[in-house]
Order: C-alpha cells, then sequence, then structure tokens
C-alpha cells in the first residue's frame, strides 16, 4: 500500500512542482531538494485531495506559524518546548536528526515526500486527524 | 494590484464567480497583450475569491495552469471578463476564467491560482488587494448578488 501511495505522491508533485518522478525519493526534502515555495504547498494540497478523494483541513498537513509563540525559538534554534510543538503539530515528520540541530533554517527540509506520504497513509486508513 | 485595468464590475456572485469589463490599452508601453488579459482575468478571479471572506484576506496570483489566447482582437474595448471558483480551500483557489470582445469572440481562457496570504500590509489591517479606495471606487459591495447559494 505505502508503494501505491509513494507513487500517486509522485505523480502529484511532479504535476505540483514540475520536477521529473526519477528525481524523488523518500527522503527528498520539498523545498530542498525539489524546490518547492511557499505558493506550491497550496497546490500540493488541492492535488492531493484530488488524488486520493479525501479532505485534508488547513493546516493539518503544511501547518504555518506553529514557532511564532513566545518561548518556542531562542538564537535562531528551537528550544525542548518547540520541539514538542513541532512533535504534537507534525507527528509525521521525522523530527529526530532535526532535533540533533534544531536550527529554524533547517526545518524545511524535513517536509519530505516520506512525511508527506505517512500522513496520506494514516489519511487513507485512519483518517488522521491532528489536533 | 492595478486595478484600474478594469473599468467596471458587472456582478460578484458570492457562489463562485464574478464579471467585469475592462479594455485593452492602445498602446501598452511594452506589456504584452496576454498579460494584461491575464492580469484582468485574474483580478476578476480576485472579486470572486474575496467575496467569501468579506474581502478580508491578500490575494496573491500564485500560479498559471493554462493561458490561452486567440488572435489579436479589432475590437479592443467592452471586453467581459468572466472568472468562476473550481476549487477553494481556506488557502486559496483554483479558478477558470475568459475573456470575451464586446462581440462575444474568446480571445482568452486561463486557468490559475489564486493564494490567501496574511496580512501583506503590515502597519494596517486593511488588506493590500483590497483597499478602500478600490472598494469605494468601485462599489464593489453594491456589485454582489444576493444569493441563498453558497460554495462549500
Amino acid at each position: 500500500m505505502e508503494d501505491e501511495i509513494f507513487e500517486k505522491i509522485k505523480e502529484t508533485l511532479s504535476g505540483a512542482l514540475g520536477v521529473d518522478k526519477s528525481e524523488m525519493d523518500m527522503d527528498s526534502s520539498l523545498v530542498r531538494d525539489l524546490g518547492a515555495e511557499s505558493i506550491d504547498f497550496i497546490d500540493i494540497l488541492f492535488r492531493l485531495e484530488k488524488t486520493f478523494n479525501v479532505k485534508i483541513p488547513s493546516g493539518e498537513l503544511f501547518p504555518g506559524n506553529i514557532l511564532n509563540q513566545e518561548g518556542l525559538i531562542k538564537e535562531g534554534k528551537v528550544t525542548a518546548e518547540g520541539l514538542e510543538v513541532l512533535k504534537q503539530k507534525l507527528p509525521f515528520m521525522e523530527l529526530d536528526s532535526f532535533a540533533k540541530d534544531p536550527s529554524v533554517s533547517r526545518l524545511a527540509d524535513f517536509f519530505t515526500v516520506r512525511m508527506v506520504v505517512s500522513y496520506m497513509k494514516d489519511r487513507v486508513t485512519n483518517g488522521a486527524h491532528v489536533s | 494590484m492595478r486595478w484600474h485595468l478594469l473599468q467596471a464590475i458587472e456582478e460578484i456572485d458570492p457562489a463562485g464567480s464574478a464579471v467585469t469589463r475592462a479594455q485593452l490599452p492602445a498602446a501598452n508601453d511594452g506589456v504584452q497583450r496576454e498579460l494584461l488579459l491575464l492580469e484582468m482575468m485574474a483580478q476578476t478571479g480576485g472579486l470572486a475569491l474575496g467575496v467569501l471572506d468579506d474581502f478580508q484576506s491578500d490575494l496573491v496570483f500564485a500560479k498559471v495552469d493554462s493561458a490561452d489566447f486567440s488572435v489579436s482582437p479589432s475590437d479592443t474595448a467592452g471586453l467581459r471578463i468572466e472568472a468562476r471558483l473550481s476549487e477553494v480551500r481556506e488557502e486559496g483557489a483554483w479558478l477558470d476564467a475568459s475573456v470575451k470582445s464586446g462581440s462575444g469572440i474568446i480571445l482568452a481562457q486561463a486557468r490559475f491560482l489564486l493564494a490567501r496570504v496574511p496580512g501583506l500590509n503590515k502597519n494596517s489591517s486593511t488588506p493590500v488587494s483590497f483597499h478602500r479606495a478600490f472598494m469605494e471606487g468601485y462599489q464593489v459591495r453594491s456589485k454582489i448578488l444576493k444569493s441563498e447559494k453558497g460554495i462549500s
């Protein structure tokens, strides 16, 4: 099932970002490797909904402004409290390696194809919901 | 946005569409005619999307999925621009739009994405896209159709 979802997501991302499917793997970062910009994330959401015939609530897969609360960032790095917020808001993001160097500037790199696959797999099988 | 590219707003349907009138400037200052037609469609689409949240959000012309243009029109006045929402999310919408000449010939068609963005003007709560001069000058609210319908 994961392979099937992966294939569909590669197709979706290829359409949204104009990147050949052969250039994508599970660890590809949407921003760093595939060149996604903020506008592209909206397009990706539209395409995922259509491809998988599901409704993706606003802010669930690609939440915005999650670290703008006081105390979540200090000197350019996400604090321990901030990491907890990220875990809660982005349960499908692999945060372990980010936590080793939680520089805010690195965060976008962790929006990966794998994260989207994990989200969609959960969404399709369980109807994922994030508070 | 150069809202004055539009001459008048005909109607804004909260069910998901808008119609405007425009005229292609005789001298385009080097700007390609196709870009002006695309901008007219985007601005009309902005009205169709903007009405959904009472023109409180700023909108950005984000992506063009497709755009087709006919040969140069002989009648550049009285252009009718129609835009319709095809897919809507809180973050933005895909729209289908067209420009027809005064005699009804389709001059341009496009499908594009408008994105809602948090207030672009950090010094004011008034959106840049729907500033007061535009809202009043074009009598925007008076063009909104009374409708029981709504889009989901």
